[in-house]
Formats: C-alpha cells, structure tokens, sequence
C-alpha cells in the first residue's frame, strides 16, 4: 500500500469513526443536556444545544419522589441478585464444562431456555408464590428472579468460556491433593476473572434496568429507579427535562462501571463467547 | 478435550508418586454436585411459574372474572391464538422486527469491528465510548428516542425535515416508518455489543492465517472473506443467539412509545402477551400465546447452536 | 356571692373543661394506625402527599402515600386484589373501573358507612354526578376523591386576534379549527396514539356530538351512525392538528397547546397547569369553557374523576373510612384545593375566596350540573371496548381503514363479551 492510499484509508477511518461516534452518542448527549434543561426550553424547535443550565430539573423530582431511595435500591437488587447468579452460576458452568457430554448439552440448553421465557408468562405466577412465601414487597422477590433468570446466563456462558480454558494448570495445582471444589476455587476461579468479570457486569446491568418484573413486585419501600423514571413521566404533561433528570441517576453509574470495568470484558468476551 | 492421561504425567513426577490420586479433576465431585445449587434456586422459583404457564394455557381462566371459574378447554388457546388476527399480526411484526433489526446489527457490527480492528491511535477511547449505549436502561433508551422522534418538537424529526425528508405523520406516526423506527432504536443500543463481540472474534484470530493468505496473493477483501470470516462463524451464531433471543422479546419500546400503533404496526408478540395477561388478566390465554413465543424462539435459538457445534467440528 | 356570678363562673369552669376534653378527644380513636394508600400520578396526588401529616397531626392516624402511574396502579391494585394480599389500605380508582370492582368484591361497599354518617358528611353538598366515581348500581365501593370537568381549553390570545367567537357548538369547533390553522400553527390537538389515548379522547367528541358507546338495550353500539359520524368528524380534525398528533398521547397533546403549537384542545381539568401564571409559554393566553354540543341538544358535558375505595381485605377498615370522611370534609377540601386538588363539594366549587383565587372553579361548576359521568360506560368490560374503540380510532385517523369498517370491527370485537 503506497503512503497515500494508506493516509486516504486513515482519514476515512477516523471520519467513520467520527460518524460513528456522533451517531451513538448524541441521543445520550442530548439527555444529559435536558435534564439540565429549564421547562421553558425543553420542548424548543428548532432545539437549543447551547444554553445556560439549570438544577431545577433535580430540584422537583427531590420534591416529587424519593430519588436517592429508589437509586439505594436499584443497587441492593442488583448487587444481589448479581451475587447470588454468579455465586451460583460460575459453578455451574464449570461443572458443565468440565463434564462435556450429552447430559451437560442438554442442561445447558435447558438453562438457557430459562431465559428465553417470555417475562409475562412468569409474572403473575411469581407473584403469586411470592406472596405465599411472604416475600412480597422485600428486597428479595426482585432479588430473587432477577437471580433465576441470570443464573442461567451465567452458567450458560462460563461453559462457553471454561471450555476454552486448559485444564492442566488445574490438574497441576492439585497434585498435592486439594479437592476438585478447592482446585476450582484456588486456580479455575482466578483464571476466568475477566469471563466472571463479564458475566457479572452484564446481570448487573440486566437487573439493574429491569422494569417489568419490578412493577408489581416492589412494595413502597423498594421500588427501583426505572419505576421512579416511569413516575416522572407523567400522563398528564411529559415531562421531557423532569424524565432526563430521573435518569440520569439510573444511566450514569452503570456507565462509569462499564468504563471501570471495561479491562475485563473485552477479554472476558473473547474467551466465552467464542466457544460453545 | 485435554485427556485426563496428562494428570498422571504431571502429578506422578513429584512428592507422592505411590499414593493413589486423590481424584480426577472434577471427577469425584460430579455435574450434580457443580450444577444442583444453580438448579435449586431455578427449581423453586423459575419451574413452578414456568409449569403453571403450561399448565394454566388450557384452561380459560380469566383473573378478573367475578365467578373465578376455570374452564378446561384443552388446545383451546392455542387454536384461538392462531385463529386470532392480532396474533398472527404480531407475530408477523416480531419476525421481521427481529431479521431486520439483528441483521442490520450484525451488518453494522461487522463494519465496526473491522473499522476498530485498524491500529490507529484513539481506537480505545472509541471502543471505551460505544459501550455507552448497551448499559442503558431500554426503557429510558425508547423514551429519549420517542422525545427525539417526536413530529413536532423532537430534534430528530427536526433535522430530517431541514434534510428535505418528507415525514407526515412523523417516525413513528407514519404506519409505514413505525416499526423500521424501533428497528433503528434497538440497533442504536445493541450494535455496540455486536461490535465488541466480534471485534474480540477478529482480534483472537491466528495471524498465521492471514498472513498465509497475503503471502498467497488475496486482496484484503479476499482475506476478509475467505479467512476472517469462516473463522468468525462462531461467534457470529453466539452473538446471533443472544440478540434473537432478546429481539423476540421486544417490549420497552412498544410499551413506552407506540402502544402498538399506528394500527397494528408495531404491535409485537410479547406487547400483546402482556396486554392480554396484564390488561385483562386472560392469563389462560396469555400463557398459551406465551408458549408459542417460546417455541418459536427455542427453535431459532436451537438452529444456530446447532450450526455452531457443526462449525465448530468442521473447523 | 349572687346567684349571676355563680353561675357565671360555672359556665365558665364548663367552657374550659370542654375544650380541654376536646383537645383530647381530637385524637381518633385509631391513633396509631399505619395507612397506605396508593394514588395516581394525576396531579391531585401531590395534594394528597401535603395533606398527609396533617391527618396525623390531627387524628394520629399515620398516612402513607404512593403515587403510581396509571398502568402500574391498575396492575398493582389487580394483583393486590386477585392475591389477597392486602397491600395497601386505600386505592384510588379510576372512574370506569366503578363496576368491575365492585362485582369482583374487591372494595368494601361503603353505602352502609355512608348512610350511618349522613349527617356528618352533608350529602347534599355533593352533586350527584360526583358519586359515579364509585358507584355502580346500588353499591358505592369508592367515595368521590377528584371529579374532572371535560372542558374545552383554548388560546384565548389567538381567538382575539382573529376575531373568533369561542365555539358552542361542534360545526363551530370544526370551523373554528379550520380559521385558526395558519402560519404554522395548529387550529387543534387530539391523542390519536392507539389505545387509551385514542379512545378517551375521541369519546369526548362522541359524547359532544350526541353519541354513546351503549345502545338503549345496555349492549354496544359502537358502529351506531352517529358514532360513524363522530369518528369520521375526529379523523378530520385531524388536517387541523400538528402532524405527529396521530401517535400523541395525553403527555403531547398538552404540551403541544401549552408550547402554543396548537390553538384548542378538548381536556380533563386534571392539571389546568397552562392556567397557571407563568407555569409554561401559553399561560396568559390560555382559557377554558364548556365543552361544545351539538346543535338543538341539551348541554351535557363529560364528567370523570377518581374515587377512594377501601381494600375488602384491608384490616383498618375504620381507619380509612375516618380519613375519607376527613379528606371530603369542607375545611379539608378548601386545603385541597389550594395544594392542587380538584373538589368533590358544591360549596367548595362556589366559595368566594377560592373563586376570587381560581376563576376556572366556575366552568368546573358548570359542568358538574350538567355532567354525565356515564357517558365512558362504568362496566366490566369497559377496559376492552377502550381498547377496540382505540384501535379503530387509530386505524381511522392513520387513514388505514374507513371510520364504517373500523367501527363495525371493533362491534365484532366487543359483542362477544356481552352474551
């Protein structure tokens, strides 16, 4: 390739790339900027992108719902729920890796059919053996599907990526005679660090936004941010600047943990993804 | 498959070569012992509402019934559903949502991940940047769009109009834009994930076999062609899984912008599931149509996972 | 001491003891109780909210207030109700859910209380349209909470200017949208998104060109020709309405007229926010009136509201009938209204100082005399003739079908559910 056709075919990189970029993020831009935006200006044509911003917006969501309580429990559900899959599940699809064989295919289909469900079929009866356990209204109904639909995925996708992961260093480390749960725990577990780290960023962020599940299944004290974004949404006026507001609170930590993070899953999407 | 012949070799070499090995890696401690917590927790709280939503799908049982009666009518549902236009117009509008929008996923994914595979300066950022979109609530991502899309004040609508685009009734008033509107709302948040996947598929592929390959005289499209993208088969079919799987799923969007419309546009198989079973508690109903979403998704997902075990003995 | 002073002193002695015994007594007899009640997200919640501490200051009865959305509230009640699971203590419900709850058992039948309290409540003072916020048949399962007048909102600024006389009759409105259609403005703005929006929106336009959703024999009309009539009317209003109205739910259309895009629209006087002094861009110039009827018909206007009904299964049943009697009380209702909610009392509609505050209680007034609260029928099935008519209403207006067609559809839908 000669050095202009290289510098032709960078310069067209980067403007596709500008492209891109503008593309996926100005939506996100343009939430960000309303929820700093005064009532008067929100609903402007054509649309102001420079203006003098304001906390207003925060100011009556304070006022209208307890915003704070609803991000405290967005995080106890899905740190929860995130905790009890992967606790759950990396195990899991260790064992179905390491037992390669028709009863694991079908198991692991089997988990995966779990989460092809569609939510509303599992809705109402949830509810209703919710209520019998007297779990209605606790952390714990939430915290508790959220769960049983990530643990599939989890296990599902830590075979995929145990798969691809040797087992010798396993074998060796256990020379001395530790037990397989122990071999898992000392040399598996660290190895898939970044396949664990994956999975659990992204049940975090299933949880996280779920909204179907948590409208019936909340009780007043535990209701989660996407509720409280639905609330400030209201029927009677949309409000476009009070909605931003609200979700800024939901978007904004889950963004900077997909950027804290983001070390692991590119890696950690590498290994269990591409394997079966 | 490592053989298990490799533990001997490594373990005899060493401090006890007469004691007996205490066991085979992951062998004394079998799938039960692995998988049992994992399928308690389903057990208890995924498998009764799953068999009571086979259960209760033959009967005609409506919640807000006065006389609470359950009528067993066997297949009753089932034939109802297909017998039921607004059935087999949702399911009309899920399939092609689901070809267009995971295809041009899949499409746009595959230009990206090309695009970000190119070592230039910056890549990280941009790749750090995408994932933006895919941490989103999809709640909150259908209710900016539906704001953006908005005829008369949203900036999208706007700009198109400034562009000469003729809109009428808007992205999402017009019945002939409204679903290829949510097409673009849902390849806006999950094409990045399609792009890191298979951006991750490029970047682990052997150099050896590219190199081969310009050493025999293929042009980069060739290459990409012929060496990339056999070798990203893989991880095309599990990154097709996952967003068929979710594509068929489609709600957030129905429910927070469109309520289905205009007509029957958008109304889409799992809006209609909970309208039925959650507007008017029909849950016998409900579930039956349920199942069916299910089937058809269990065969898709089953066809690609199929054609990925037989890539995966192929190659 | 002569026999004056004496008994002066006495009296006095009296006076002190009585209000002292009083200030105790003002605790209620259910101090203590925790209540929870779960309200819409209509506007009236917020005054709800604000009241709520002084309940407690007064009786000692701890009020708890949840404010949902629609759907969500309709959701969370069903499964309370359908779950047994009491929880929550006092729902608000929505006007056209009066029959479905009350033959599924889901409130208590507050008649009886009622009638044991008449004296206290000063029936009277209610309008009879108020009540069909919870009645159905001899039953109430919910005592009137907010009653919303169906009025017509208008921006009084252009109607000057162009010199247009606020229509009274339908053939006017139609006019009136017409004239005022210009320079990129919009003559008026309707909900046409498929669904709820659709259908209760286009029902104030059945009502005010004399149509109705049942036939004399209590069974649906919905392709009744004056309803044929009505659709196609609305479908054409629409060559008056911002572009995107065909997919406009409550949220747009209201911020469509208060941006002053759009010159009319027919509404609950839920919010009245864009009557508010400086709230949004049309304050100032907006107004509201009665609604338009048809010509040669007598006035009668939609009526709508919420009630508070009490769970069958909650067990503080006498708690949260002693906060229905406080909230409905007058003094209480003056409160209301200063924090946002809409009264339930004739007298509260006509006092001179809220009048003197709000002119608007005037048109509300008007429409509560001549309101029909039935006009959306209070039935069981109501939830899926809405959602017919809404579709049908929406395929009309998108141009995707005739208003004949649409309608004879939507008959065939709901005719089922009526054998």
């Amino acid at each position: 390739m000669t050095v202009k056709q290289r510098w032709f075919g960078n310069a067209l990189s980067y403007f596709l790339l500008l492209l891109t970029v503008a593309f996926f993020l100005l939506p996100l831009i343009w939430l960000i900027g309303t929820a700093f935006k005064p009532r008067l200006l929100a609903f402007s044509v054509p649309p102001t992108w420079f203006f003098q911003p304001v906390m207003d917006n925060f100011f009556t969501i304070f006022r209208q719902m307890p915003v704070l309580q609803y991000l405290r429990n967005s995080i106890v559900v899905a740190v929860g729920s995130t905790f009890l899959a992967v606790v759950l599940g990396v195990p899991a699809g260790y064992g179905l890796a390491r037992h390669p064989g028709r009863a694991s295919n079908v198991l692991a289909f089997a988990l995966l059919v779990i989460r092809m469900v569609p939510p509303v079929a599992m809705l109402l009866p949830f509810y209703l053996l919710m209520r019998d356990f007297h779990l209605l209204g606790t952390y714990w109904s939430l915290i508790l599907i959220d769960a049983v639909l990530n643990v599939s995925f989890v296990a599902w996708f830590m075979r995929g990526y145990y798969a691809s992961v040797p087992q010798d260093m396993e074998e060796a480390a256990c020379c001395d005679g530790c037990t397989s749960f122990g071999a898992f725990l000392r040399v598996s577990l660290p190895l898939a660090l970044p396949g664990v780290v994956t999975i659990a960023l992204f049940s975090f962020i299933a949880s996280w936004n779920d909204f179907l599940f948590a409208m019936l299944l909340t009780g007043r004290n535990t209701r989660t941010l996407p509720l409280g974004i639905l609330e400030s949404y209201r029927a009677y006026e949309v409000s476009w600047n009070l909605m931003a507001a609200v979700s800024l609170f939901a978007v904004v930590p889950v963004i900077l943990l997909g950027f804290a993070l983001q070390r692991y899953y590119v890696s950690g999407l590498t290994m269990g993804a591409v394997r079966e | 498959m490592i053989s298990s012949s490799t533990t001997d070799l490594a373990c005899s070499g060493g401090s006890a070569p007469k004691r007996k090995r205490r066991f085979r890696l992951g062998r004394r401690s079998s799938l039960a012992f692995w998988v049992s917590p994992a399928l308690i927790l389903i057990g208890v709280f995924a498998i009764y509402p799953v068999a009571y939503s086979v259960f209760i799908s033959f009967f005609k049982y409506k919640l807000t019934d006065p006389t609470k009666s359950q009528t067993f009518v066997g297949f009753g549902n089932y034939l109802a559903a297909f017998a039921d236009p607004s059935f087999i117009v949702a399911v009309r509008n899920s399939l092609v949502f689901v070809v267009g929008a995971v295809g041009f996923e899949l499409l746009l994914g595959l230009a990206l991940a090309v695009l970000l595979n190119r070592e230039l300066p910056g890549m990280g950022i941009v790749r750090s940047l995408l994932i933006a979109p895919l941490t989103l609530t999809p709640l909150v991502v259908a209710l900016v769009w539906g704001a953006l899309y908005n005829a008369d004040f949203g900036p999208v609508s706007y700009y198109l109009k400034q562009l000469g685009f003729q809109l009428g009734a808007g992205p999402i008033g017009e019945p002939s834009l409204a679903l290829a509107s949510l097409v673009v709302i849902d390849v806006w948040q999950w094409t990045p994930l399609m792009a890191l996947l298979l951006f991750t598929g490029l970047r682990s592929q052997p150099l050896e076999l590219h190199d081969a390959a310009q050493i025999d005289g293929a042009s980069p499209w060739q290459r990409f062609l012929f060496v990339s993208l056999p070798l990203l088969k893989p991880t095309i079919l599990v990154a097709l899984v996952i967003r068929t799987m979710d594509a068929l799923k489609l709600f957030d969007s129905v429910f927070a912008i469109t309520g289905g419309g205009p007509g029957r546009s958008t109304e889409v198989v799992n809006y209609y599931i909970f309208k039925v079973g959650l507007k008017y508690f029909d849950i016998g109903y409900a579930a039956a149509m349920s199942n069916l979403l299910l089937i058809i998704i269990v065969i898709m997902s089953a066809l690609y996972l199929r054609a990925l075990r037989t890539s995966g003995r192929a190659s | 001491m002569n026999g004056i002073r004496r008994a002066a002193i006495y009296t006095v002695l009296a006076l002190c003891a009585t209000s002292v015994s009083m200030a105790f007594a003002e605790k209620s007899q259910y101090a203590g109780t925790n209540l929870n009640f779960v309200v819409v997200s209509d506007q009236f919640s917020a005054a709800l909210e604000a009241l709520a501490p002084v309940f407690q200051e007064q009786t000692g009865i701890n009020l708890r207030v949840t404010v949902l959305g629609y759907g969500e509230l309709y959701q969370r009640a069903i499964a309370d109700f359908i779950g047994h699971t009491a929880q929550a203590d006092l729902y608000s419900t929505d006007i056209v859910w009066s029959c479905q709850f009350a033959e599924s058992g889901y409130l208590t039948d507050l008649a009886s209380l009622i009638k044991r309290d008449e004296a206290e409540l000063d029936l009277d003072d209610i309008p009879t349209v108020m009540w069909t916020t919870g009645s159905c048949g001899e039953q109430q399962i919910a005592f009137p909470l907010v009653g919303y007048a169906g009025v017509l909102a208008y921006n009084k600024a252009a109607f000057d200017a162009a010199g247009i006389a606020v229509p009274k009759t339908v053939k006017e409105l139609a006019a009136a949208a017409k004239a005022l259609t210009k320079d990129g403005k919009a003559g008026i703005v309707m909900n046409g998104q498929r669904g709820t929006p659709a259908a209760q929106d286009w029902m104030f336009y059945m009502l005010m060109n004399g149509g109705s959703i049942l036939g004399p024999d209590g069974k649906p009309a919905l392709n009744s020709p004056a309803n044929v009539e009505t659709l196609e009317l609305y479908a054409d209003l629409f060559k008056y309405a911002p572009a995107g109205a065909v997919s406009y739910a409550w949220g747009e259309r209201v911020t469509s007229f208060s941006e002053g895009s759009s010159m009319m629209m027919v509404d609950w006087s839920a919010g009245l926010d864009y009557l508010r002094p400086g709230a949004v861009p049309v304050s100032g110039s907006a107004a509201i009136t009665t609604t338009p009827v048809k010509e040669g018909l007598d006035p009668v206007y939609p009526f709508g509201g919420w009630g508070v009904g009490i769970n069958a299964d909650s067990t503080s049943q006498g708690a949260a009938w002693e906060f229905i009697k406080w909230l409905s009380s007058p003094e209480v209702q003056k409160q209301y209204v200063e924090l946002g909610g809409k009264p339930i009392r004739h007298s509260t509609l006509t006092d001179p100082v809220l009048v003197a505050k709000y002119p608007y209680l005037s048109t509300i007034l008007e429409v509560v005399e001549h309101g029909d609260g039935d006009f959306r029928p209070r039935i069981t099935q109501y939830s899926q003739i809405e959602d017919a008519v809404g579709l049908a209403v929406n395929l009309v207006i998108t141009g995707q079908e005739s208003a004949q067609k649409a309608l004879d559809a939507a008959q065939a839908t709901v005719a089922p559910l009526f054998q």
